[in-house]
């Protein structure tokens, strides 16, 4: 329908009165990815200004955690960030055993990788199905990248004995080792899911509908992103290459072989492709993290570490590439068995930062997809 | 970071601010700062030293010794940027902790986010959380409790009221 | 070292990508009629044979879950004896990160204490599934079951006492093999003893 025949306004009438309107994105709204309130100000469809109230899911883990002994506060990471539960358990033990100095035996380390990696296809998977649902394409992309996260949770359920709730690392290693039946099905994801990133990108990166909607849509320009503190794959679709994995070369990432893919506007369109270029680099570090663990001999799973863990007096902030960002925690210990100090850096809190910035000049439909291709959890912004 | 980067980057440090704009902690990578000086040494390191991101804003309570401390991570986006294109960093990529005590009696601080705006809503947390007040801050309200919320629950010495 | 991602700027005619969307849609409608999801029996790729994403009947059969699964803690007792592996030790107590588990060991008529849980409990609805505390059962004792179907209607019954939680081994041993053959040997040995230290006819179970 195009404007000579929708309403016939007279030559006199130049502009059209309006007056800004506030709208309530309400807590309750299926498309903001959990419990997130937003008051919009809107000139007709025009945002001029966009407020967001977090809160709602607040459970303050982080006063929970100085009532728990470092061991019991594990399972309270897996609800952090509830979709990647194996990377939270990751930042955690990392952190952990900075501050207490333990080391890993290789065969854990390898099982460490193995499960991260997965974590992220999880993620990406689930992020572009969702961004296609926030944008209309009710369910059928969601579909497509569940069949493959079934897959994926089954391994999970295997291993950990839980396909979210996993709670399988533990200081010094991993709690169980990898059942039989573990490889040949890993395996078996490992070769097929690149037919599943090929078929995703079959239908849906030239897809009409989705390059009108997605580009030149919530740029965010570099060096503002660098300015707010955003990491993870908006940061990379903005143009810059920051990956902890390639700075930091926790864990075996300092042995392996990857590339990072990074956008050029920074827009939704970008942030989209970048997570499948990212899907694609995790099956190739799946691939090097399965020969290493072949080649590596059977051994420990986990060092030995006292069931009750008293850490020196100290403090440490241990970080890892985690889908969402980077997540880190800072932990304050004070000698006894209970942390002094328990925070969790969080990624789609700070992430979230410039979602004001980013919405100005669009219109309402695209909040949600701009909030989508964020990416986050508000589990994890709210902890 | 290096030991050798350390000592480079706080030698670099020494000649560079006023004396007794900063103190090394006990650690490595750890620089205390007094709350009157935080903003200069910040912008020191953020336009000097190429600190550009602010990765983390915690606040500690330190009840025994009545003082709060407000912790900040600082890492080198740009040239640890630099290690994926398989360039060579030249420098320091991070982490620098600055730590910045205040008493608990006045627990003032002056906000960070004209050099780093990743701090706008970590320091509203903080706010929120522990009390601390960020002088500069431009909206400095509470982000998880609702406004008419009167204690702080971080605090080492919160006590739940009972409804 | 880094990938620039594609722009796809270049000209198509308009409704190429549509079109091409409906054809995978609608390929994978049409294999949908095919042998592929049907179920041969004896050329099932994965335990249950099923991979990917499936449908069961519900009521009528029910998915498989893997041994390691953790639904939520039992106790366990020897079958040939009859006797509970349970000392009331507390480690399960201490290691629950929400504190649900509550035990009060015995005490025999001497008044001193014996390895036997005169009182056991567990609020099975705080329950987190994390299954913490049978990592920190040297005894083997508290275990995982794998039970899902845990709704009730009433609030009390989701306290479970001690007689309700009590499973014999033969059981744990059929739903969860490999993670039994993991304890089995410790458990059993730890097992001789504590019916030692116990007065006769103390912790048996009598079914």
């Amino acid at each position: 329908m195009n404007r000579e025949t929708a309403v016939h306004v007279p030559m006199e009438v130049e502009e059209l009165e309006t007056e800004p309107i506030t709208l309530n994105i309400g807590p309750q709204h299926p498309s903001t990815h959990g419990v997130f309130r937003m008051k919009v100000q809107l000139q007709g469809e025009t945002i001029v200004a966009l407020e967001p109230i977090l809160g709602y899911l607040h459970r303050c883990q982080e006063k929970l955690a100085e009532g728990h002994t470092y061991l019991q506060s594990i399972p309270y990471t897996d609800r952090l960030d509830y979709i990647c539960s194996m990377t939270n358990n990751h930042a955690y033990v990392l952190a952990v055993e900075k501050l207490a100095g333990i080391e890993v035996p290789r065969r854990a380390e390898c099982i460490r990788v193995i499960m991260d990696e997965l974590t992220r296809l999880l993620n990406h998977a689930l992020a572009v199905g969702f961004l296609l649902n926030d944008m209309g394409a009710w369910l059928t992309p969601v579909q497509y990248g569940l069949r493959e996260r079934e897959k994926i949770l089954d391994l999970f359920e295997m291993a950990s004995g839980s396909r979210m709730m996993c709670n399988y690392m533990r200081f010094g290693g991993v709690a169980h080792d990898l059942p039989e039946g573990f490889m040949p099905l890993l395996r078996k994801v490992v070769a097929e899911f690149p037919g599943f990133i090929d078929e995703y990108e079959r239908f849906l990166t030239t897809n009409e509908i989705l390059l009108s909607r997605c580009k030149y849509v919530g740029i965010l320009p570099p060096d503002r992103a660098i300015a707010y503190g955003v990491t993870g794959p908006v940061l990379r679709a903005s143009g810059v290459p920051y990956d902890v994995r390639k700075v930091d070369r926790y864990s075996l990432y300092g042995e392996i072989d990857f590339d990072v893919p990074i956008g050029t506007v920074g827009d939704v369109y970008d942030r989209y492709l970048v997570r499948i270029y990212e899907m694609r680099q995790s099956v190739r570090i799946l691939e090097q993290a399965i020969r290493m663990l072949e080649e590596t001999p059977p051994g420990d799973i986990q060092s030995k570490v006292p069931r009750s863990l008293k850490p020196p007096i100290g403090e440490a902030y241990g970080r890892i590439e985690s889908p969402k960002g980077e997540l880190g925690f800072y932990l304050v210990s004070d000698g006894s068995e209970k942390p002094y100090r328990w925070r969790v850096r969080a990624p789609s809190f700070v992430n979230l930062t410039p979602l004001e910035e980013m919405c100005r000049g669009h219109k309402v439909a695209d909040i949600v997809l701009i909030l989508g291709s964020i990416d986050i959890t508000m589990a994890e912004v709210d902890r | 970071m290096t030991d050798a980067e350390w000592i480079a980057l706080r030698d670099r440090m020494a000649r560079a601010l006023p004396a007794g704009a900063f103190e090394e902690g006990p650690a490595d990578g750890v620089i205390h700062v007094q709350p009157r000086s935080l903003l200069y040494v910040g912008r020191y390191l953020l336009e000097t030293e190429g600190f550009d991101y602010l990765s983390n804003v915690t606040g500690v309570d330190w009840l025994a010794e009545g003082e709060f401390e407000v912790v900040y991570h600082l890492y080198a986006m740009r040239r640890g940027a630099r290690i994926a294109r398989g360039e060579d960093p030249g420098g320091p990529l991070g982490p620098l902790v600055l730590k910045v005590r205040v008493p608990r009696e006045r627990p003032v601080v002056p906000s960070v986010t004209s050099l780093w705006p990743s701090a706008l809503w970590q320091e509203r947390e903080v706010y929120d959380l522990m009390g601390i007040r960020f002088e500069g801050h431009p909206d400095l309200r509470r982000i998880y409790l609702w406004d008419e919320y009167e204690d702080h629950p971080l605090r080492k010495d919160y006590a739940p009221k009972e409804d | 070292m880094t990938i620039v991602v594609p722009r796809h700027d270049e000209f198509r005619p308009f409704g190429t990508g549509l079109i091409k969307g409906l054809l995978v849609t609608m390929a994978h409608f049409i294999r949908s009629y095919g042998k592929r999801n049907l179920r041969i029996p004896g050329k099932e790729p994965f335990p249950g044979g099923r991979f990917g994403l499936f449908t069961v009947q519900y009521p009528e059969e029910r998915a498989p879950v893997p041994d390691r699964y953790r639904g939520l803690p039992i106790l366990l007792y020897d079958d040939a004896t009859g006797a509970e592996l349970c000392t009331a030790c507390m480690s399960c107590a201490r290691a629950c990160p929400v504190g649900i588990i509550h035990i009060e060991q015995g005490v025999d008529e001497a008044g001193k204490k014996i390895p036997y849980a005169q009182h056991f409990m567990i609020e099975y609805e705080s329950c987190l599934n994390c299954g913490l505390c049978a990592e920190a059962c040297p005894f083997g004792s508290i275990v995982m079951d794998h039970h899902l179907e845990t709704a009730r209607t009433d609030r009390e019954g989701f306290r479970m006492t001690k007689e309700r939680l009590l499973r014999p081994i033969s059981y744990y041993a059929q739903i969860a093999p490999t993670v039994w053959a993991e304890i089995r040997e410790e458990a059993e040995k730890r097992l001789e003893g504590t019916i030692k230290r116990r007065p006769a006819g103390v912790g048996v179970v009598r079914r």
